[in-house]
Order: C-alpha cells, then structure tokens, then sequence
C-alpha cells in the first residue's frame, strides 16, 4: 500500500495551482493579444471612414481605442516580466527546469532582441533622416515658388481686367462711337468680347440697371452672379480699379469694375464691367499647388511631434516584438521542461522508493516515448518488488516458523559459528543454564563460559577434532547454581552445502528427571523385593527366638544370662528389620495424593507442636506467610515436613539448635514455597545430588528413604524440592508447591 | 529589472496621459450685451483669449479653425429646476485662402454666407464674435420672470484634419473650452 505523506499532497496541490495559473495566464496573454489586433483593425476602419457622426467625437473614441491597446500592452508585458521575475526566482531556489528554460528564454529573446533592435535603429535613423529630408528648406520654397505662381495667375488677371477695362472705357468715352441709344452698344461690346478674350462685358448705368451687356453663353446658361453693391457704389462714385473674384459654374469671374460717362446716352455715371473667366481646370491646378503648401507647412509645423509619435510607435511596435519573443521562448520552454521536470520529479520518486503511480503522457513525441518507456520500468520495477516482497515474506515466514519450533523444543540447542561467537541460543537452554539471550547472543564462548565449563567445551571440540567425526554425544553433569543436572550432549560440526565450516551445534537433553524417576522405580522395586523376600522369614525367626526363650530361658538357670541376651538381641534385631522392612513396604506402596483445599500454615503449626514438646533444647519457629488455602495432600505433605525435621533435629548442635520454617509465595509463578533452614553442618556438595534417592543417608542409623518419599510426595504434587546452603552455615530445603492444580499431574 | 519596469513605466506614462494642446488656457467670454429689439431678445457677446498665434500660423497654413458656440436660456422656476426654452448651437468657421490671399469666415447664426476679408485682425474678430444673435422672441417670454442666458464656447476635435490622426495618435491638437458664462435678466 502506497502511503502518501501530507508533504506530498501540499506539493501536488501547489502544482496543480501553478500549472492552472500559468494555463490561465497563457490565455490572457493570448486574449489580450487577440484584442489588441481587433482594436488596432478598428482604429484603422475609422480612420479610413474619416469623421464620424457619432455620439462621442471620432477622435476621442480613437483616443480610447488607443488608450485601451496600450492597457493591453502594458498587460502583456507585466504578465511577460511577472514570468521573468518569477524564473528569476525559481533559478535562485534551484527549482528543476529552470536552467534549461533560462536558456531558452535568453536564446529567443537573443534571437529576437538583436535583430528587432538593429531594425528598431534603423528605423529610427531613417525616420530621422526622412522627415528632415522632407522638410528641407529648398521642398517649401519651390512650393512658394509654385504657389506664387498660381496668385500671379489671379493678381494678373485682376490687372489685366482692370487695365482692359479702362481701355475700353477710354475708347467709349473718346467720342469716336457714338450711341444714342443703349441698343447701339451691343455690337461694340461684342467686338470687345471678342477682341479682348473676355467672358463678359456690360454697362451698368447709376441706377445699378443693365444699360448694355454680352456675355459667353456658357456664363450666361451658368447664371451672372450679382456684383457686390458696396463695389458697384463705389465704382458709381468713381471710384477705379474695383475688382471682385466671383464663382460660377464654370469657374470663377475676375471682374473689373470702371467708372464710365456716357454723355450720348444721358449717362455721366456708368460702370463698365469686364468679366474674365478663369476655367475650373486651371483652379483645380491651383488649388493642388496651394493644397500641397498647406499640407507641407502643415506637416512642417508638427515635424517635432510627428516624429516622436512616430518614434514612439515604433518602440511600441519593438517592445511587443521583443515581448511576444519572450512569451514564446517561455511558451516553447515550457513545453520542453514540463515534460523534463516530471521525469525528474518521477525519478526522485523512484528512487524513494514510490514505484505505484503512472506518469502522464502529453505528447506523441520523443518526449511520448520516453514517458512510455519511464511507464513500463516503474510497472517492471513495482512487479520484481512485489515478487522480492513475497519471497521475503514466505522466507521470514519459514525462518519465524523454524525459530518458533527450536524455541519451544524440548532440548537445549546452541549453535556457534566458525569463529566460535554464539548465533543461536534457544530457550530450553536460556532457562536451563539460567542466561540471558540478549547478553549472550553475538559474543565469543571464551568471553562467556567459566573455567571449569570452558574446559568441558574446549575438551569436546578437541575430541571432535582428533576423533575427525561430524558429531559426537556424551553425557554431562552440570552444576547450574544450586542446582546440578544430568545432561545428555550432542556436538555436531556444521558444513554448508559447498562443505564450508558454518561452526558448530549443541544439543543437549537434560535426562536429570528421567535418570530420578528411573533411580526412583528400580529403588521401589528393590525395596519391594526386599521387603516381600526380608519380611516373610523374619515372622518365623522372631516367632522361634521368642518360643526358644520361653521353653528354655527358665531351664537354661546358670547359663540363662547368655542365652536371654542373645534371644533378646534376635527379637530386637528381628524388630529393627521388621521395621526397617516396613519402611521399605511404604516406600514401595506409595499411596495416591488426594488433594484438598488447606491451609499450609495450619498443617505446618500442627507438625511444629509435636516438635517442640519433644526436642526442647531445639528453638522451632515458622516465619513468613500467609500462604491462601490451596489444593495439596496434607498428610502426605506432614510426612513430607516431619521427614525434613527428623533431618534437621539430627544434625543442629545440642545447645543451640535452631530450625526456621519459612512459608511463601511466588506470585510469578505462582508457587507456595516452603523452606525448612538449620544451623547444621550443612550438605556436602558431592551429596546434594545424590540426597534424595533411596538408601542415601548421610545419618547414622538412617534408612535414606525419608528424603526419597519426600521428593516423590513433592514431585506426585507437580512441585519441586531442592537443597541449598543456608547462610551462615546450615542448609535449607525448599519445597515448591504450585498452586494451581496441574489437571496432568496426579 | 526594476530600473528597466521604472524606465517602461514612465514611457507608458507619457504615452496615456495626452500632450498639452497649445491651446489657451484663459478662453473666456466677454462683452456680454443682452437686449431687445421690437420682437427678439438678442445677444452679443465675443471669445476672449481664445485664438494663439500657432492656431493662426495653421490657419494661414489650411488648417480650417472651428468654434462652436452653446447658448441655453432658462427661466426660472420656484420650486422646480429650471425651464429650458432654447438651445441653440452654432459654428463659426475661419479658413484662408492661399491663392486669393483672403479670409473666410463663416458663421452659421446668420446663415450659410460667408465673410471675405483681407485682414486678420478682421477675421479674428468675426470669428471671436457674434453680434446681435436672436435668441428668442419676446413673444415667448412671460412677463415679471426671471431668465438665465447661458453661454459657451468651445473649439473641438473637428478642427484638426483626420490624418493628422494618423500621425499623431497620441497628440491632441488645439482646442479650448470656455467656461459657461451666465447672465440673469428680468423680462
């Protein structure tokens, strides 16, 4: 099962967030670009449409548009330098990718910058030279030149009107015509149209009325525009040399206005009016030359602001360049790290050890093949780990399972390799020889042992060795602490399969309570057999020594003395076999314990009266306790006590004998202990061994049962009993009891 | 990289916030007349400070300047905003002509005719001024009321050509606004 640590998850969730919020920036940036093409197409729709009558101004909604486009640059570049700023930052925090995306992004904006900027200096240059060019001084004058030429064609015109209005008016009044009547007029002023390449010509008389006039038809079908009357007053006044320029379909008019008598006619004061018609093609021509002036002078009084403008539009132009680079160069090296960087992120979890996950695939490329191919490893990797677990698992099993069974098997085993350091130590043999494991385990045997059992070991790997066998087996007498045990040892030299030395292996069986309970039957037997075949003759022999006593210990009068004596001695010595063989009997007929719930305490108290009022010098006591009532024999168990007394009564001195009955408890394992300690002599240690099998006393006279039937009756209990010294001297027998009933025992 | 946000900042900076318009800042109307003749309350009144050399230097160069002028009367109303009886808005118009060497101006309150003139100053003045403008007839007025004239004037957008747009997208060019100048009578 994969376990994923709240680290983790943070950071999983710090990069979804980082990967929405780049995803999401990337729209914006492409929205605003989108946008800002959309404004700028209709910046130019407008413009193209000149003014509009719309509810706001055509410029102040260019104005806007403009203001906006330049929000939406501003926003693509703050997005740009936030993206700098931020790989800045993660190249400082040695974040993975970044190097490879710094270079990418320097590449792109090298690439992009270098050429943009040449091309931005050039342009500038250009620019430069252009608009000075343009507005070079020798441009406007020729313009001037131009535009006074074009006045020239009016200002001439004017004159020559005027002059040829006198002219006329000259010969009108010079008396070679004379006209009596207005009609007359006609043709000379026809001739005069046409001699003078006039458009018009007519007489107004003072009372601004037409006297007489002709004029070119196609002036005539565009309608004569009225004079002006302020002119037409003056020239009434006699004023000369009035002008007027007036429009007409065709063209424009340049009229001159002459003062004229006409005494003929009665009139003293007329105007003479000569019309000339400046043709609309020639003041279209005109009016280019002076519409290019303007334009140039126009272009010429904003020169300065036209060139930042233009300067400026195109650092615009550069810097979204230049921009729109670098969003590339991050766009692109974004599209090869992200891949890189979860790879490596992927590695790293490998390498922990996460092998339960799947690494996206987002493209069909090299970058495709590689993921499937990280995939399949991970896949591979997971299943030979799953396998190894599963090995491991079966082996840890068997292993715990093997060591399971030497732990609870009924031998002791201990195993030392090659170099002689304790491997195996099993749990038999932990309580037999009362060590701990854990101070054992990994340590050389000389480091550990005593001298006397560093000289058994040495001495059976030296036999082993000589007698060049895999395995030897002796038996062994052991004094562990107090307590001494019959062992039987099997010592077997370990090969490996290649027939390498792996050390070698003890085992040990401790046949202590088996060679007992043997000793103990083959005991029972020969007392029974002593007894059946000792009891039955001494009946008849008592029998006889009392019949020869009686029939002739009186007859027998002189030498009766000897012959009482030996008769008695044979009924006395007939009496101590009968009861030696008694005890004998019982000792071979040992009676089934029936347990009952008593009081040890009791039982003991009651044994100790008998003792005190029989052996007074002897100081009894009964300490410790209290003991709760539990399943035991009680008569079984005052024989039991009384034998133990009988031995201690024996041995404590005269004078100040004591004897100590100690009761107890062992709540571990839950055991009634009872002690009986004198201020004996003590036990001999080649006799605690032997102390309680039959006919082994160290008591002159003693049968060396009593301790035999104790140890039985404890045993038949499922108790213990042993003998250690008692300080400072004396010994100490110490009863078991458990105190739970064994169901098996008897 | 901060000097270089600092340094874009201000470019940006420069870029929205629009060129001062050589244009005067002191417009103002003066010389406000409002009388009556048999039938209409007629106003005059002229654009003081309005006109810089630059702006004349680009007439003479066939930039066209426009001046619209904003007359409002209101009466007043005890209790209630006031009464708006006319609105009325109207150009006055000065170009050169190059070739002729004249002035033109045109001022639509007195219809689609056009002044001719050789003389500036002349000009300056027709444009500057307007003369004896009916604002309403009497006929309209109630009598014992209290009247507000309102007015204003202002050069806009429209003065300048369309292609100077073009070439000066981030420029404005001149233009002025008066503040509106008020006159309270009693009719």
């Amino acid at each position: 099962m994969e376990k994923i640590s709240p680290a983790d998850i943070r950071e999983e969730i710090i990069a979804q967030d980082r990967r929405r919020r780049r995803r999401r920036l990337r729209w914006i940036v492409l929205g605003c670009l989108a946008l800002f093409v959309l404004l700028t197409y209709l910046e130019t729709r407008i413009f193209e449409m000149g003014e509009l009558d719309l509810p706001v101004s055509g410029n102040l909604l260019i104005f806007v548009m403009i203001n906006i486009n330049i929000l939406l640059l501003v926003a693509v570049i703050f997005l740009v330098l936030r993206n700098l700023v931020e790989l800045v930052f993660e190249r400082r925090r040695r974040i993975l990718g970044t190097r490879l995306r710094t270079k990418l992004v320097i590449s792109f904006v090298s690439l992009s910058l270098i050429p943009t900027g040449l091309l931005f200096l050039l342009s500038l240059q250009f620019i430069s030279t252009s608009i000075d060019y343009w507005f070079n001084i020798n441009v406007e004058q020729s313009l001037v030149e131009s535009l006074d030429v074009a006045r020239e064609v009016y200002q001439e015109a004017q004159a020559e009107t005027i002059r040829e209005g006198e002219a006329i008016a000259s010969q009108l009044q010079s008396g070679r015509y004379r006209f009596s009547e207005a009609a007359e007029l006609e043709p000379f002023l026809q001739d005069m149209l046409l001699s003078h390449n006039l458009s018009g010509i007519e007489i107004i008389g003072e009372e601004r009325s037409r006297l007489a006039g002709v004029y070119l038809p196609a002036i005539t079908s565009a309608g004569v525009p009225e004079l002006p009357g302020e002119l037409l007053r003056r020239s009434l006044a006699g004023e000369s040399g009035q002008v007027v320029i007036q429009e007409v379909g065709t063209g424009e008019l340049v009229r001159s206005l002459t003062p004229l008598a006409l005494p003929g006619l009665g009139r003293d004061n007329a105007v003479l009016v000569l019309s000339r018609l400046i043709p609309g093609e020639r003041l279209e021509r005109m009016e280019i030359i002076s519409s290019g002036l303007e334009g140039y002078r126009q272009l010429m009084m904003f020169q300065t602001p036209i060139k930042t403008s233009l300067l400026v539009t195109l650092l615009i132009v550069t810097l979204l360049i230049v921009f729109c680079a670098i969003w590339f160069g991050f766009y692109v090296a974004s599209g090869l790290t992200g891949p890189i960087k979860k790879l490596a992120e992927a590695t790293r979890r490998v390498a922990d050890g996460e092998l339960d996950f799947v690494l996206e695939k987002t493209s069909g490329d090299e970058m495709g093949t590689l993921v499937d191919s990280f995939n399949r490893m991970t896949r591979d990797l997971l299943s030979s780990r799953s396998q190894i677990e599963q090995t491991a698992q079966e082996l840890d099993r068997r292993r715990r399972y093997t060591e399971t069974i030497l732990q609870n098997v009924a031998a002791g085993v201990i195993s030392l390799d090659d170099a002689g350091r304790v491997i195996t130590l099993n749990r038999f043999a932990e309580e037999l020889l009362k060590v701990d494991r854990e101070e054992i385990v990994g340590r050389h045997y000389r480091a550990i042992l005593r001298r006397e059992h560093l000289k058994v070991l040495e001495g059976f790997l030296h036999e082993l060795t000589e007698s060049g066998k895999n395995s030897i087996q002796r038996p062994l007498r052991l004094t562990v602490g107090e307590e001494t045990f019959s062992l039987r040892i099997h010592f077997t030299r370990l090969y490996d399969e290649e027939g390498r030395p792996l050390g070698v292996v003890l085992v040990f069986d401790n046949l202590s309570e088996l060679e007992k309970a043997q000793r103990m039957a083959a005991w029972r037997e020969v007392a029974r057999r002593i007894a059946h075949e000792v009891k039955n003759p001494l009946t008849p022999i008592q029998l006889s020594a009392q019949r020869l006593r009686k029939k002739y210990l009186e007859r027998l009068a002189g030498e009766g003395e000897v012959f009482d004596l030996c008769t008695q001695t044979i009924i006395n010595q007939v009496e101590e076999l009968q009861k030696l063989v008694g005890e004998f009997s019982s000792f071979a007929r040992m009676p089934a314990i029936h347990r009952t719930f008593s009081d040890l305490a009791a039982m003991v108290d009651e044994v100790l009266v008998l003792y005190r009022e029989g052996h007074k010098e002897i100081k009894f006591s009964r300490e410790g306790g209290p003991v709760p009532p539990f399943l035991f024999d009680p008569k079984q168990l005052k024989r039991v006590l009384i034998n133990l007394l009988d031995n201690a009564v024996a041995v404590v001195p005269k004078s100040d004998g004591e004897i100590r009955v100690v009761l107890g408890l062992d709540r571990e394992q839950e055991l009634a202990l009872l002690e009986v300690r004198d201020n004996g002599p003590g036990i001999r240690e080649e006799d605690k061994l032997r102390l309680f099998e039959p006919y082994f006393s160290t008591k002159k006279g003693g049968t060396g049962l009593g301790l035999a039937i104790a140890g039985t009756v404890v045993a038949d209990h499922g108790g213990a009993i042993r003998v250690r010294d008692h300080e400072p001297h004396g010994a100490c027998f110490v009863v078991e009891l458990p105190l739970a009933r064994d169901e098996n025992q008897g | 990289m901060k000097f270089l946000l600092v340094a874009l900042l201000l470019v940006i900076s420069q870029l929205l916030v629009p060129s001062p318009a050589p244009a005067a800042g002191d417009a103002r109307i003066d010389e406000v007349v409002v009388t009556n003749s048999s039938r209409n309350v007629l106003l005059y009144f002229q654009v003081r400070d309005a006109i810089t050399p630059e702006m004349e230097e680009g007439v003479r160069n066939g930039l066209p300047l426009t001046i619209t002028f904003l007359v409002e009367l209101h009466r007043h109303r005890a209790g209630w905003p006031d009464q708006r009886l006319v609105n009325l808005e109207f150009n006055h118009r000065l170009s050169y002509d190059n070739l002729k060497n004249e002035y033109r101006v045109l001022r639509e309150e007195l219809g689609e005719r056009t002044t001719v003139t050789e003389s500036l100053v002349e000009a300056r003045q027709l444009l500057n001024r307007v003369s004896g403008l009916a604002v309403v007839p009497l006929a309209e007025l109630t009598p014992d009321q209290v009247y507000t004239l309102r007015i204003k004037a202002r050069m806009g957008e429209r003065s300048s050509p369309a292609f100077f747009n073009w070439l000066l997208p981030f420029r404005r060019l001149w233009s002025f606004e008066t503040e509106w100048y008020s006159v309270e009578f009693r009719y």
